[in-house]
C-alpha cells in the first residue's frame, strides 16, 4: 500500500492515507472528495472538533467546516482515523474514511473542540 | 436538518422500495471503515451525508438535495448488534476487506439464539399441521 497523504494532526501525531483507502473506498463511495486531499490534510491539522468514535475505541473522528468546494452549504468534512502504537512507541493514525456531512452527530462523545 | 425534512426523505425511501429500478441499486460494505453504502442510482453522484441517528445517514445529492442513498456507519460494531437481520444485506453487497466466511462468523456471534430461543424455534417449526391432517 502506498501512502498518498501524510499529515501531522492537531496533536502532532502522524496520520496516513493509503492508496487503497483513497481509491478503493473514499473516491469510489464519496466522489464529492475528488481532488480534496488538501481538505483532508487541513481537517486533520486544524479541526473544528474531534470526537471519540462511538463503537470503535481506537478511532477518532475529525470535523472541519467549509473546506469543500461549491455548493458550499457549510457542510463539514468528516475524517475517521484509527490510531495504533508503532514498535517505537509512536502513535500513528490511518484514515479509514472521509466524506461530507451536514452536521456533527450528537451521539459521538466530544474529545476536543476549537476555542 | 430539521426532523420534518428527515421524515420526508425517510417516507420517500419507503416509497422507493417498490418503485426503484433494481438495476441501479448498489450495495457495498467496506470493512476498514465498517460502513455499508446503499447507492439508489449507482455510484458517482457527489453527495452529502445527513445524520439521522446512531450511525444511520441519508445521502443527498449535493447539487439538488435529491435522495441518492443510505449510509450506515459502524455496521458490524454497532448497528448489526442491535438489528442482526441487517447482516443479510451483506449477502447482496460488494465486499471490501472481509470475506463471506468472516461475515458468517460475525453472524453466528451476533445472531446466535439462546437455548430458550433455539427450543422455541424448534417448537414453532414443528409440523403440527401434518399431525392434524394425518
Amino acid at each position: 500500500m502506498a501512502v498518498v497523504l501524510e499529515s501531522i494532526d492537531y496533536q502532532g501525531r502522524r496520520v496516513r492515507l493509503t492508496d487503497d483507502v483513497w481509491f478503493d473506498h473514499v473516491l469510489l463511495e464519496h466522489p464529492e472528495l475528488r481532488n480534496r486531499q488538501h481538505a483532508i490534510d487541513l481537517t486533520l491539522a486544524s479541526p473544528h472538533q474531534v470526537n471519540q468514535d462511538k463503537d470503535h475505541p481506537d478511532r477518532e473522528v475529525f470535523y472541519r467546516r467549509s473546506v469543500l468546494p461549491p455548493p458550499d452549504k457549510n457542510d463539514y468534512l468528516k475524517v475517521v482515523v484509527q490510531f495504533r502504537e508503532s514498535g517505537s512507541g509512536e502513535t500513528i493514525g490511518s484514515v479509514r474514511t472521509a466524506f461530507a456531512i451536514t452536521h456533527i452527530p450528537r451521539e459521538e462523545p466530544k474529545l476536543w473542540t476549537r476555542t | 436538518m430539521d426532523q420534518d425534512l428527515i421524515a420526508k426523505y425517510v417516507n420517500e425511501l419507503l416509497t422507493l422500495t417498490t418503485r426503484i429500478d433494481p438495476g441501479t441499486l448498489v450495495f457495498s460494505y467496506d470493512h476498514d471503515s465498517d460502513t455499508l453504502m446503499v447507492h439508489l442510482y449507482g455510484r458517482g453522484i457527489p453527495g452529502v451525508s445527513v445524520p439521522v441517528a446512531d450511525g444511520w445517514m441519508l445521502r443527498l445529492n449535493r447539487e439538488t438535495d435529491e435522495l441518492i442513498g443510505v449510509q450506515i456507519e459502524n455496521l458490524l460494531a454497532g448497528a448489526a448488534r442491535k438489528q442482526p437481520r441487517l447482516l443479510r444485506v451483506l449477502d447482496a453487497a460488494e465486499l471490501r476487506g472481509i470475506t463471506p466466511d468472516e461475515i458468517d462468523r460475525v453472524r453466528r456471534e451476533v445472531d446466535a439464539p439462546t437455548p430458550s430461543d433455539a427450543l422455541r424455534l424448534v417448537v414453532e417449526s414443528f409440523p403440527t399441521l401434518a399431525l392434524v391432517a394425518g
